[in-house]
């Protein structure tokens, strides 16, 4: 087995664009399913049994689809609804989905990690419910939630290669093009493999780092 | 406003009419099939300082919850604060808005304090007023600094819960409650999570807001306190009023057996 | 626009056959992955550097990247190395061993840390053989930690052999897309994949609560 670098040389401005792809895949994805996931995972602590059931239906059918079927349903079932969108939206549109079923259910621990108490002392001063929320609930959850919030997002970074198999020109999508087109793989292969370690290794590296800096006063 | 009184309105003065500032009318609570208060009605005039005793499990903590509607109480039941109702005839229909605007009006005072960990001493004391839109910040900030100054801890405004002992944080809660100028307040067991030495100074703020003519509902374990301070004494038992008198009375006088022997076993055990 | 379950009728027994490649895949990779990923958990909590650092470093590689990419990695590079063909399902199994190896490796692991110290050091001053300790004593303690994440990973598991139709193995999806292809008829297709889904998901969660509360029973340390 030889390993010629001239290759990914050569390569380089596709695969850069690959790599530029799988950035503002991940980056859009985390961006739009951090408030979302928040809100499902108030919702699933709510007083409200409706929003409770709705956001545990919708957490739960969720988790238990490959992402791969859901990226169908938003690759080929839009488009059938009418609904012409480019393979990267509707990629962004079905790991924005997966991604923030499975978050909110990672926040939650985080907000049932707060104590009744808490509950209790906001209910008797009269708090509005979205001031407990933005000034007691989350503030205190936010230390609980860093871990497995940077957990998913280099679980997200994973899962952005998926979007390969739905016509997304990503860092798999365009290393695999270069394999078909030169027959050698273990050249692209260890650069597409690299990268995704780069970048799962960054957001590990930013966990800790934001980790050991939240903590309760 | 140093010395004129604790809570940061003027202390209300006695009133005319014979209106309880508390009334409870057929105040039921059952958890699924077990029924912790069976029925309870008591009426307490403004400005008086009610104990209630009993053994744990006897309801006199869901009582207390029950004023505020931290349980919410059966059908049937009414609480009246200064002779409004809380809510309609069904306690499990009163809308969220309408329970939070009567719920400023009783403050809740809890054994383990509650504090948000997450906000200064100070902070804490301005959230309920800054939420409610109870004047400009600086007002706000003015008005809490004045309460933190009365449960003498002007020198802890600025840390954190975590910083602060169990007798300080629970000064701090007692000053958060007040900071809506309510007309009732409510202590449940405040000094049973606290160490035996910092029993006295929370003990202290409480009489001095008695003196001061606060209405106050609190359950506790001081007999001391209930005899010293209280005007009247509830003993409860099975989720129900045994005895209800002035300290004298049930302290030293209790007509129940029952009483007698829970009173035993309290002396006893100090 | 009009929904049409009928067409499971044609194309059902072809996409059901997938299933049984799915399952397949499932079983082969969990028999084999387990045992290695005992051994991968030993070796990350074991005393000598010599066998922990690599298990270290060979584990965040392994984590750090796509399991598609390992998969690719599988079927492409791995004939190479070996210097033999390699059939789509066994590569399949083979990149999703390596990925799975890992992963359940680092929940082994945690789970051996969640065993108190003192029980360490009281097989210590026991005397006790190594593999005896780890088998009576300490694996017990560290199952009730290691089981909810196991089984939950082992969803991951049967939700990720989608993957393996990317290096042709016909699972139960990569049938279901070529169905969709076919016939144009999304919706329908997919639904009754949702629902195969739902249905092994609904049994994966009873065999985790059966086995909680079994562990419960048998590896509870009382305080």
């Amino acid at each position: 087995m030889n390993f010629d670098p001239t290759l990914i040389e050569n390569a380089l401005p596709s695969l850069l664009y690959g790599v530029r792809t799988t950035i503002w895949l991940f980056l859009a994805i985390m961006g739009l399913c951090t408030p979302l996931a928040l809100l499902v995972a108030l919702a699933r602590v709510s007083r409200v049994r409706g929003l409770r059931r709705a956001a545990a239906t919708y957490v739960n059918v969720i988790r238990a689809l490959p992402l791969l079927v859901i990226l169908y349903f938003t690759f080929y079932g839009l488009p059938s609804l009418g609904v012409f969108v480019s393979p990267f939206t509707a990629a962004l549109v079905g790991l924005t989905v997966v991604t923030t079923a499975y978050l909110a259910e990672d926040l939650r621990s985080g907000l049932m990690a707060v104590p009744r108490g808490q509950f209790e002392a906001a209910d008797a001063l009269g708090l509005p419910t979205w001031r407990f929320v933005w000034r007691v609930l989350v503030p205190q959850a936010l230390p609980v939630m860093c871990g497995p919030y940077f957990t998913r997002a280099i679980v997200t970074v994973k899962a952005t290669s998926i979007a390969s198999l739905v016509a997304v020109s990503e860092l798999t999508a365009q290393s695999m093009a270069k394999v078909t087109e030169t027959y050698r793989s273990v050249e692209f292969l260890a650069f597409a493999a690299v990268v995704y370690l780069l970048l799962t290794s960054l957001m590990a590296i930013l966990q800790s780092r934001v980790q050991r800096r939240v903590t309760l006063p | 406003m140093k010395d004129t009184c604790m809570t940061a309105n003027p202390a209300t003065p006695a009133r005319a009419h014979d209106r309880p500032m508390l009334e409870l009318v057929n105040l039921r609570k059952s958890f699924g099939n077990k029924t912790v208060l069976h029925g309870v009605d008591l009426k307490v005039p403004a400005g008086q300082v009610v104990s209630i005793i009993g053994a744990s499990g006897s309801g006199k903590s869901t009582l207390l919850r029950c004023v505020n509607h931290l349980e919410t109480p059966d059908a049937g039941s009414a609480v009246l604060i200064d002779g409004q109702r809380i809510g309609g005839p069904d306690p499990a229909r009163v809308s969220r808005r309408d329970l939070r605007r009567r719920r400023v009006e009783i403050g809740m005072v809890f054994q383990h304090f509650n504090l948000f960990p997450n906000m200064t001493a100070l902070e804490n004391v301005m959230e309920a007023p800054l939420a409610h839109r109870r004047g400009t910040r600086a007002e706000i900030r003015d008005m809490a600094a004045g309460l933190l100054d009365r449960v003498g801890l002007a020198d802890r405004m600025d840390h954190h819960p975590g910083k602060l002992s169990g007798g300080q944080q629970q000064r701090v809660a007692i000053a958060r409650a007040l900071a809506m100028t309510p007309k009732l307040m409510l202590f449940d067991e405040v000094t049973s999570a606290l160490d035996p030495e910092l029993v006295d100074d929370v003990l202290q703020v409480m009489r001095q807001l008695a003196e001061e003519g606060m209405t106050m509902l609190v359950v506790t374990h001081e007999m001391a306190f209930a005899e010293d301070v209280g005007d009247r004494v509830i003993f409860m038992a099975d989720g129900a009023i045994h005895e209800d008198g002035t300290p004298a009375e049930v302290l030293r006088n209790p007509q129940q057996a029952r009483t007698r022997s829970f009173l035993g076993r309290a002396m006893r055990a100090r | 626009m009009d929904f049409d379950l009928s067409i499971w009728a044609v194309r059902g027994p072809y996409i059901l056959q997938g299933l049984w490649l799915t399952l397949a895949l499932v079983a082969g990779v969990l028999a084999i992955s387990t045992p290695l990923a005992l051994a991968v958990g030993l070796a990350l909590e074991a005393r000598s550097r010599w066998l922990r650092a690599p298990a270290t470093v060979l584990s965040w590689m392994v984590r750090g990247v796509p399991p598609l990419i390992i998969l690719f990695i599988a079927y492409y590079v791995l004939p190479i190395v070996l210097d033999l063909r390699l059939e789509s399902l066994t590569a399949a199994i083979a990149g999703f061993v390596v990925y799975n190896t890992f992963i359940l490796g680092e929940v082994v692991s945690a789970g051996l840390r969640a065993v108190p110290k003192g029980q360490h050091e009281a097989i210590a001053a026991a005397g006790l053989p190594m593999t005896r300790s780890l088998r009576r004593i300490v694996l017990p303690q560290a199952m009730p930690s290691i089981i909810p994440p196991y089984v939950s990973y082992s969803m991951d598991m049967v939700k990720g052999t989608a993957l393996a139709g990317a290096i042709g193995v016909t699972e139960l999806v990569t049938r279901a897309n070529q169905a969709i292809v076919a016939t144009n008829r999304p919706f329908e297709i997919l639904l009754g994949v949702a629902i195969i889904y739902g249905v092994i998901d609904a049994m994966l969660i009873a065999v985790q609560m059966w086995s909680e509360r079994r562990w419960d029973h048998q590896g509870h340390v009382s305080p």
